[in-house]
């Protein structure tokens, strides 16, 4: 109906879309590279049970762990109870990207889209019992077992 | 070594293009389709609240996305799956409205005129629709915000990375966009009555997709239990290929589903498109898929 003032209107919006996109967009990088995940750890012997995942709590432990062609590596995996950041690599060629843990048949920490390069972490409470690690794509380690100790 | 190495970021740079492909692709559907709906039916004033929905869902994504990148890196899928399940379900809900509303609409024209369209349009109908293309961005929105902030962090810091990749993710967030775009311009051109049938028929499809995409973030979230794949295509037709991730970002193709979203995907699917076809016999074809 009013279609010419339509146009310019919609330029205006794009407008004001794009500029508030690059404004966020340029705040992530100034704040982005300050806080990494896996920056130094302080495994103190402590025995925090915080229900919350929080990375930045010097109490969690952080575990390396890789994808692969494969599938998890290690296959077989063994960590004490307590806050655990998962740091998750990719050594493969990018045809396995999701690294999950199970238990009882539901999925209860996981973390999607790990392309080669990247690391992606995800944070769990781990209760001592057996786990199993689900690497859905790859061929002979495309399921493995974590075993938390006391 | 070097070769290898070459051949290795060739296939990285196409793997985040397609990831952020498939992520965008459903999101600009889904607004597509509610705006050139709102055009055809002559509600061009309602598009500034869709705009609107648009921003703020951008807005939600990054802001929560560079929140909790510089806190705590990852969200945790037991949060972030829920958001993506529920999103979906509420998706589903408006898009199954939108289809029956489109077609009793388009079985009443007697002719191409939009202007025997009721103006049923409601403020009520309106909010679902803002409402649906804002948790079409944000459900996946927030996870490609993290993922895209990663690449750059991986890309600025360690120089593991070089810029293509990041450059890659927005360049197949771009073609999401260009492609919802043109689907859309395809369907405005179409007349009133092709555009509900020819648009229903995506909707249905998208909703279908969608059902299998709650189920799955259910099972990623813990909330339903995890079941081995029904069936395997992956070596087929893998999800990571370009015309696996179209299907994917589209109808939400999976290359290994389980039973349980075979079941959400065809258990919604075949009654709801018996259902968009039965016209006058409804209550007939009803009683079959009982």
């Amino acid at each position: 109906m009013t279609l010419p003032g339509q146009r310019g209107a919609a330029l205006t919006r794009a407008t004001v879309v794009l500029g508030f996109v690059l404004a966020l967009a340029g705040c992530g990088s100034a704040g982005g590279p300050t806080t990494i995940p896996g920056g130094p750890t302080n495994a103190a012997p402590g025995s925090a049970s915080s229900d919350q995942p929080n990375a930045s709590t010097p109490t969690v432990r952080q575990v390396n762990v890789t994808l692969s062609d494969a599938g998890c590596g290690p296959q077989t995996l063994s960590v004490p109870a307590g806050p655990t950041t998962f740091i998750v690599t990719n050594t493969g060629s990018g045809s396995v990207l999701e690294y999950e843990i199970e238990q009882s048949g539901r999925i209860i920490g996981e973390v999607e889209n790990v392309i080669p390069g990247i690391d992606r972490t995800f944070t769990l409470n781990l209760k001592p019992g057996a786990y199993i690690l689900n690497c859905p794509g790859g061929t002979s380690a495309a399921t493995g077992t974590l075993t938390v100790t006391e | 070594m070097a070769q290898g190495l070459l051949s290795k970021r060739g296939k990285y740079v196409l793997t985040v293009f397609l990831i952020l492909l498939r992520e965008g692709l459903e999101a600009a559907l889904v607004v597509g389709i509610v705006i050139g709906y709102l055009v055809k039916v002559g509600r061009r004033d309602a598009l500034r609240w869709v705009w609107i929905g648009i921003v703020a869902a951008l807005a939600t994504s990054l802001v929560i996305g560079i929140l909790v990148f510089v806190t705590i890196g990852d969200l945790p899928s037991a949060v972030q799956e829920p958001i993506e399940g529920i999103a979906a379900v509420f998706a589903v809900s408006v898009l199954t409205w939108m289809l029956f509303w489109m077609r009793r609409q388009g079985r009443a024209l007697k002719g191409e005129l939009e202007g025997q369209l009721d103006a049923a349009l409601r403020t009520g109908s309106t909010a679902a629709l803002v409402g649906l293309a804002f948790v079409a961005i944000v459900r996946e929105g927030l996870e490609t915000a993290l993922f895209l902030l990663a690449l750059f962090r991986s890309a600025a810091a360690t120089g593991q990375l070089s810029p293509e990749l990041p450059l890659a993710g927005l360049a197949g967030l771009a073609v999401a966009v260009l492609l919802g775009t043109a689907i859309v311009r395809g369907a405005i051109r179409l007349n009133l009555r092709r555009f509900f049938s020819v648009t229903g028929v995506v909707i249905l499809f998208v909703a279908a997709g969608l059902v299998a995409s709650a189920i799955g973030a259910f099972v990623d979230a813990g909330w339903l239990p995890t079941g081995a794949p029904a069936l395997d295509l992956s070596g087929l037709l893998p999800e990571t290929s370009p015309i696996g991730a179209l299907l994917a970002g589209m109808f939400g193709y999976r290359a290994q589903p389980t039973v349980l979203q075979l079941v959400g995907y065809f258990g919604y699917l075949v009654p709801v498109l018996a259902l968009f076809l039965a016209g006058d016999r409804l209550h007939f074809r009803r009683t079959r898929f009982a």
